[in-house]
């Protein structure tokens, strides 16, 4: 009974410990790429993953809007892959193909639904707390 | 020896689970680090943090849905908004997180416009119902003081305002009390439309036109992924039922997407997306929209 005890603390405390891990993880992002310029979207996205797992969501980009999409997985800049496709699948930007950069801008003529995955860089890590977000420029 | 009991192996397997997707991220981990996605959930027996559930949802934020009504010329009405006097009123947990969500959009809308003395009163409902959610961190007081600061600086104070929903939203996943940041999420999305199907009634401009027919993806997301995992949860259930009453308008309209190469600016970290979408929406059907959100909006501020 005290092993089971004993086990069960341990899973409450870590996992504590993980979800602490990401929203430091999720500010430290926001800190790092968006300036006063940006307006968060007001939700952070996020999943914790393993090796090859992937997270993805939809979102609506509006015309005439840019946006600014910043991905991180701990404390170092571009241990994340963020990649956007369109609604019939096409890749419109693939951060791998720019040195894994932390964050870029999209400006978008028309309003369209858009699908953000995100991936870990396996050379940089093998598990972690990968965070999204979203901002607009004013 | 004794065999471990399936209670006790299942709490094994959890904690060994837990103490992998502990590690920092640049620690690497202890056991194969290339399991596939399925075998990692499989041997995770489900535990509360830690894989990816597919719960990861996008709705456009009001600031955004706001700036989109503010620079289409419409002009400022506070007969749209919520009362900010009524934030004691809302006695259940569903309705102070939708009547949150609502008084974000009312803020970001007040703000918008210039309009700071609504912008504090809004702020102040705002934190009342953040209190009694037990969400008050992200509405504290230094933050209610760099507001006060911040009134006559409306860029300073949209990002101020959006972070806190932002810290509002992080807070409730931490504590797996996600059915409410979906709520307050959900809230500020019933008043955005509500703005926009108002200011559509006396001037339906594309911009609104395409706000609105978008926003069939949207409700998708809403009903589908978001509270579909939460209709146990009180309130959750009667808000899902009016909103699929919604999606039946939403059904009418059409949206074609023509897809066209990006074009990709490496100097300036920048991507010029040039895709086209066209949406058809019937009058009929902009107003049918219109009516119903208004009629759910009702029954949800009282």
């Amino acid at each position: 009974m005290k092993k089971i005890i004993a086990l069960f603390v341990a899973f409450v405390s870590l996992s504590v410990t993980t979800n602490a891990q990401c929203d430091t993880i999720a500010n430290y992002c926001h800190k790092n790429n968006f300036t006063v310029n940006y307006i968060s979207d007001g939700q952070n996205y996020r999943a914790f993953l393993f090796g090859e797992q992937e997270a993805e969501f939809t979102t609506t980009f509006f015309g005439g809007a840019t946006y600014r999409i910043a991905a991180c997985s701990g404390f170092s800049q571009g241990s994340l892959i963020f990649r956007i496709k369109d609604e019939e699948g096409n890749v419109l930007f693939d951060s791998m193909e720019f040195g894994n950069v932390p964050y870029w801008d999209f400006k978008v003529t028309s309003t369209m639904t858009v699908s953000i995955s995100a991936q870990l860089d396996l050379h940089e890590t093998q598990s972690g707390c990968a965070s999204i977000l979203i901002g607009f420029k004013k | 020896m004794r065999s471990l009991s399936l209670l006790e192996r299942y709490s094994t397997i959890a904690a060994l689970g837990l103490i992998l997707t502990a590690c920092t991220p640049d620690e690497k981990p202890k056991v194969d680090p290339t399991p596939t996605a399925d075998s990692t959930a499989a041997d995770l027996s489900n535990p509360p943090v830690g894989v990816y559930d597919n719960s990861i949802f996008s709705i456009p934020s009001p600031i955004q849905l706001g700036s989109i009504i503010a620079n289409n010329g419409a002009s400022y009405d506070n007969e749209m908004l919520n009362k900010a006097n009524k934030a004691d009123m809302y006695a259940t947990t569903a309705s102070q997180a939708l009547n949150l969500g609502i008084y974000g959009a009312d803020l970001g809308y007040t703000t918008l416009y210039d309009h700071q003395q609504e912008s504090l009163r809004y702020m102040r409902a705002s934190r009342k119902l953040a209190d009694v959610l037990g969400i008050s961190e992200a509405f504290d007081d230094a933050t209610i003081s760099q507001i006060e600061r911040n009134l006559d600086n409306k860029d300073s104070l949209l990002y101020l305002i959006s972070n806190s929903y932002r810290k509002a939203d992080d807070f409730l996943q931490i504590r797996e009390r996600k059915h409410i940041g979906a709520l307050i999420i959900v809230g500020g999305w019933i008043e955005s439309i509500y703005f926009a199907a108002n200011i559509g009634k006396m001037n339906q401009t594309t911009e609104i036109t395409n706000l609105i027919g978008m926003q069939k993806h949207t409700l998708e997301t809403i009903l589908d992924k978001m509270l579909i995992k939460y209709l146990d949860e009180p309130g959750v259930k009667d808000l899902y039922t009016d909103l699929e009453s919604i999606r039946e308008s939403f059904e009418e309209i059409n949206i074609e997407y023509t897809y066209s190469t990006p074009v990709h600016d490496k100097e300036n970290k920048t991507t010029e997306i040039t895709s086209t979408t066209t949406i058809d929406i019937s009058d009929e059907v902009f107003k049918e929209i219109g009516v119903k959100i208004e009629l759910l909006r009702k029954k949800i501020i009282l």
